[in-house]
Formats: C-alpha cells, sequence, structure tokens
C-alpha cells in the first residue's frame, strides 16, 4: 500500500470518528418505516383493483346479452355498460377461483392487522394466498416479501432483490433460483 | 387468517421488531460513522442512516437474517443517487472552517491531513463510496463491487480516479506522498 494509500485511510477513519452519537435512530426508523409500507401496501391495492378490473371487464361485457334489434324510433340505451352485469361468484379458498370467461386466479395478496407492542393496530406485512394447483385449493405463502410476481403455474415467484437481482422462490421462501440482471439477461444460477 | 392464529402473530411481529431495536443499538453508530464519511455532514449523516434504517425496517421479515449487509448497500446506494439527482451541489459545507496551521514538521502533518480530507469530500459519491468502503471498512475490491452493485473493473477504475485526483486536489504535500500501486 501507498503512502498516499496510508494518508487516505487514516484521514478517513479521522472523518468517521468525528460521527456525532446515535439517538433515536430505531424509532426515528420506525415511523419513515411504516409509511414506506403504507405507501407500498396503498400501491399494491391500487395495482390489484387494476388488474383485477382490467382481468374482469372484457368478460364481464362479453357476457351481456346482445343488443335488442334497432327499431324506429330507436330505444334509449345507456352509454356506459356496467360490470355488475355479470356478478362475480363469492371466493372460497377451497375451489380455484374462476372468472368470467374461465380465467382462475391464481394468488391474492391478504391484507393483515397487528398489534404493536404499545397496543395500537398497524398495518401488518401484506400476506399472500396462492392457488395451489396439486390440490386445487388456496393456501397462505410463508412469503412476505411485497414485490411478488407468481409464475404462471403458479409454482414459484419472482422477488426484486437489491442490485439488479430477481430471486426465484417457492411457496415456502425458499430460493430456487437466483437472476442476475446487471448488465445483461444471460447470467442465470440454479437449477435448469 | 383464522382467530387462532392472532396471538402467533402478533408474539413473531415483537419478537422482529425487539430484534430491529437490538440491531440499531449494536449497529447504529458503526452506520453513522459511514455515513458521516460519506457525506461529511451530521444531519446528512443521519438523515442518511435513519431513511436506511426505514427500508429495512419496511422489509425486515425478509432481511433480518442479513440486515447489516442490506442497510449498508442501501447507505452507499442512497448517497449515490442522491448525488446524481439535478441540482445538488458537488461541495460540501463545512460547519466549522479548520484554520491552516502554521510552519513545523507537526503543522505540516495536519495542514496535509486538512487538504486531503477537503480533497476527500470534494469527490464524487460514487469515488467516495469507494474509499470509504475499501479504507475504512477495508473491504476488498469485490465485496465493494457487491455492494455497490457493479463490476470489480469499475470499483478499481473508480478508486484509481479518485487517488490521483486527491494528488491533484490535495497539492504537492500529498503529490510528495507517491501514488498508488
Amino acid at each position: 500500500m501507498s503512502e498516499l494509500e496510508n494518508a487516505v485511510r487514516t484521514t478517513v477513519r479521522d472523518l468517521a470518528d468525528e460521527a456525532p452519537p446515535a439517538h433515536d435512530l430505531a424509532a426515528v426508523a420506525r415511523t419513515r418505516g411504516r409509511r414506506i409500507r403504507r405507501h407500498r401496501h396503498a400501491a399494491l391495492g391500487a395495482l390489484a383493483v387494476v388488474l383485477v378490473a382490467a382481468t374482469a371487464m372484457p368478460y364481464a361485457l362479453l357476457r351481456r346479452d346482445p343488443p335488442a334489434p334497432v327499431v324506429d324510433p330507436a330505444p334509449a340505451v345507456s352509454p356506459v355498460p356496467s360490470a355488475s352485469a355479470g356478478a362475480l361468484p363469492d371466493f372460497s379458498g377451497d375451489t380455484p377461483y374462476q372468472l368470467p370467461g374461465g380465467a382462475v386466479v391464481t394468488m391474492l395478496t391478504k391484507q393483515v392487522e397487528v398489534q404493536e407492542a404499545d397496543g395500537t393496530i398497524a398495518p401488518g406485512d401484506p400476506g399472500y394466498v396462492a392457488l395451489d394447483r396439486t390440490t386445487g385449493t388456496y393456501r397462505q405463502l410463508d412469503v412476505t416479501d411485497p414485490d411478488l410476481v407468481p409464475a404462471p403455474d403458479g409454482r414459484t415467484f419472482a422477488v426484486m432483490g437489491l442490485s439488479g437481482r430477481v430471486d426465484v422462490v417457492d411457496a415456502s421462501g425458499d430460493r430456487k433460483a437466483r437472476i442476475d440482471t446487471r448488465g445483461s439477461f444471460t447470467a442465470y444460477s440454479g437449477p435448469q | 387468517m383464522d382467530a387462532a392464529s392472532g396471538p402467533v402473530e402478533v408474539t413473531v411481529k415483537q419478537s422482529l421488531e425487539d430484534e430491529f431495536t437490538v440491531f440499531v443499538a449494536d449497529r447504529g453508530q458503526a452506520l453513522l460513522r459511514i455515513a458521516y464519511a460519506l457525506t461529511g455532514d451530521r444531519g446528512a449523516a443521519e438523515d442518511l442512516v435513519q431513511g436506511a434504517l426505514a427500508k429495512a425496517y419496511a422489509r425486515w421479515p425478509r432481511i433480518h437474517s442479513d440486515a447489516e449487509a442490506y442497510v449498508r448497500r442501501i447507505l452507499y446506494n442512497d448517497r449515490a443517487s442522491l448525488w446524481r439527482r439535478p441540482g445538488r451541489r458537488r461541495e460540501v459545507s463545512v460547519a466549522e472552517v479548520p484554520d491552516r496551521a502554521g510552519p513545523g514538521a507537526h503543522d505540516e502533518d495536519v495542514t496535509e491531513r486538512l487538504a486531503l480530507r477537503e480533497a476527500l469530500l470534494a469527490l464524487p459519491a460514487r469515488q467516495r463510496a469507494v474509499l470509504v468502503m475499501r479504507y475504512l471498512e477495508d473491504r476488498s475490491v469485490e465485496e465493494t463491487a457487491e455492494a455497490l452493485g457493479c463490476r470489480p473493473g469499475t470499483v478499481a477504475s473508480q478508486a484509481s480516479r479518485a487517488l490521483a485526483k486527491l494528488r491533484v486536489s490535495a497539492g504537492d504535500r500529498i503529490t510528495e506522498l507517491g501514488g498508488a500501486r
């Protein structure tokens, strides 16, 4: 190591020694962290509503009865079609939930509330309920990461990680593969 | 979730809360040292650490087993991304302007360190982050690249450029110390 590097090392450590004492870091971090969670949950909820609406709307519209033959004078019709014409069935975890048109819901987010140490109720981490295609029933995943995308077969899930990495995990949260997206999409590790 | 799982969930949640509190108590000061070396400013350092801890808290159930590495990566990357935003100043304000030392061996040493410190704080955030990881935390090139999300070659070139800038910016006294290998 050169003398310049030694001098840099000393300078950096002198600078770090001047750091202020840590006060209330945990309390402030909790407050800001809960805000981040709330924003994330709100964004997820909005996304879920949009996805369900986008999925269900075309089927609901297609199921509507064909319009009556036009007679003269033409009867007044509502310009805005209503999605309520194709009412969705109640959700049950015992059978695959089928949307009008045959699409099956493979995963749902589940909001839970938890009790803090001081007794207050706060939003917890989002829970996930996924369809187990082998049994045809829904089950709670042992995965809490909010940035979760299910594979088409419902067996594995993509989790966005740090530094451009994507982890592929199963329903138990065990990592099955890691994809490094830094620079290119060619680097891949895990079972083929 | 059925009603019977409620108390279990509360217990797990409390356990994670306690774990977070212990982590911050144990490692908060070390993280603050890194943040201060990155920013050179008390307020900015505290804000940087609190922001990184907040992100860690929001994902704590997933990252708690490797929390320190996660928070460190957030610290370095947040600092670098903050610096990239338009309108950010490249210079760092110092709360107290240190007096220049007069002649003498000790004074020359102090002057040299002050010059080096000023030059260090004027480096781009990415280059300073590389130097802090390499010389404060004694991280290898590979570990630094891992934390910063770049390639080892990038770390080596950033370190080399940073040291070259320090030699030029800090003036003749630093130049006399010689160059990096």
